[in-house]
């Protein structure tokens, strides 16, 4: 039998993690009122820590670091604009490759059918205008009334 | 869907939403973390003004980094670290030590904390009047220490978790927590002898 008694490092050892302890400390300690009163006492202390009433913030933090964090940058709308690009530049390419049949078209047409043409378009931009204007009232309004979120 | 059971979603669902401009998200990730964010900036930094401002920081930070965040640790011990190393760069602008070295072993008589009592009531008075003994005991310990102590017996994190949060090796944090152990009791023991005379 061991007679030398375990040291700090074996008793914490011995709380911890009993598997890891050896025979011969365990059979030690059964006869040996020394170790089994400094077990006792690290036993305690373990327990003790582990009690202590945990820190706790007085404040809301969630809240404040919600205040603070930055407005989500919008990503470049890259893809529209290459879209936009390319619409432009193919109507463009259009009109110059046919500016002459357009050309004739206007000169040749009567004056009343080109202002039918020039009336319905800017009719159905009029059109569009409202409902866009409209749709823009509509998500304002979804938006000031939808729940914010509640922690 | 129910508060407990936002408060579960797993790490890779609320790191996801969060960099989808979830904002709710984010403040889970601050419920479900702050015990620990407190548990270091309380053990760490004296100055409860400080506190706040630090603790506010370490959330800023993590939600500036998220996109950078891999999910090679646990969420939580990930923001662990950024509380451990904006802790460690307050100590350092203030000039503030987070450890000194103990002195050499000593030998100190056994005693027993648990003396034999004659009843509950003045079991329960005794208890409490050491609980109090070690709380002071652990506040006078060094930062350092009295952090690794709370991560280890009050947050049960492992040895390994604790050594990824402060970047101390495994066998140091060990020892380390062995060594405060040590002199928490040995104090404990010193005090204790000192009001039994």
């Amino acid at each position: 039998m061991i007679t030398a008694h375990l040291t700090d490092a074996e008793i914490q050892l011995y709380i911890a993690a009993p598997e890891n302890i050896n025979d011969q400390l365990k059979i030690h300690v059964q006869d040996c009122e020394n170790c089994q009163a400094n077990i006792a006492n690290y036993r305690w202390l373990f327990n003790g820590i582990q009690d202590q009433a945990k820190p706790r913030f007085d404040f809301d933090l969630t809240s404040l670091v919600l205040e603070r964090l930055p407005e989500p940058k919008r990503a470049f709308p890259w893809s529209v604009l290459f879209i936009s690009v390319f619409s432009v530049s193919f109507i463009l390419l259009l009109a110059v490759f046919f500016w002459s049949y357009m050309e004739a078209v206007i000169t040749h047409a009567p004056t009343v059918l080109i202002a039918t043409a020039i009336t319905a378009a800017v009719v159905i931009l009029i059109f569009q205008a409202v409902e866009m204007i409209r749709n823009h009232q509509k998500q304002l309004h979804a938006l000031l009334n939808v729940n914010t979120m509640q922690l | 869907m129910s508060k407990q059971k936002d408060e579960n979603l797993p790490d890779r669902r609320l790191v996801t939403a969060v960099l989808n401009g979830d904002r709710y998200a984010f403040g889970l990730i601050i419920k479900k973390t702050e015990g620990l964010v407190a548990q270091m900036t309380f053990k760490m930094i004296s100055s409860p003004g400080d506190r706040k401002d630090i603790a506010q920081d370490v959330y800023l930070k993590a939600f500036k980094n998220l996109s950078g965040f891999k999910f090679q640790s646990k969420l939580s011990t990930w923001i662990g670290q950024i509380a451990y190393n904006t802790c460690l760069h307050y100590l350092e602008k203030k000039k503030l030590v987070l450890m000194d070295n103990f002195g050499e072993d000593s030998e100190f008589p056994i005693v027993h904390f648990n003396k034999d009592l004659k009843n509950d009531t003045e079991d329960l008075v005794f208890n409490k009047e050491l609980a109090v003994m070690l709380q002071t005991e652990i506040e006078e310990l060094k930062p350092l220490y009295k952090t690794l102590i709370s991560l280890y017996h009050q947050e049960e994190l492992s040895y390994a978790e604790i050594a990824e949060i402060t970047s101390l090796p495994e066998g140091t944090v060990k020892n380390y927590i062995f060594r405060a152990r040590k002199t928490l009791k040995e104090n404990l023991l010193l005090k204790y002898k000192r009001n039994e005379l």
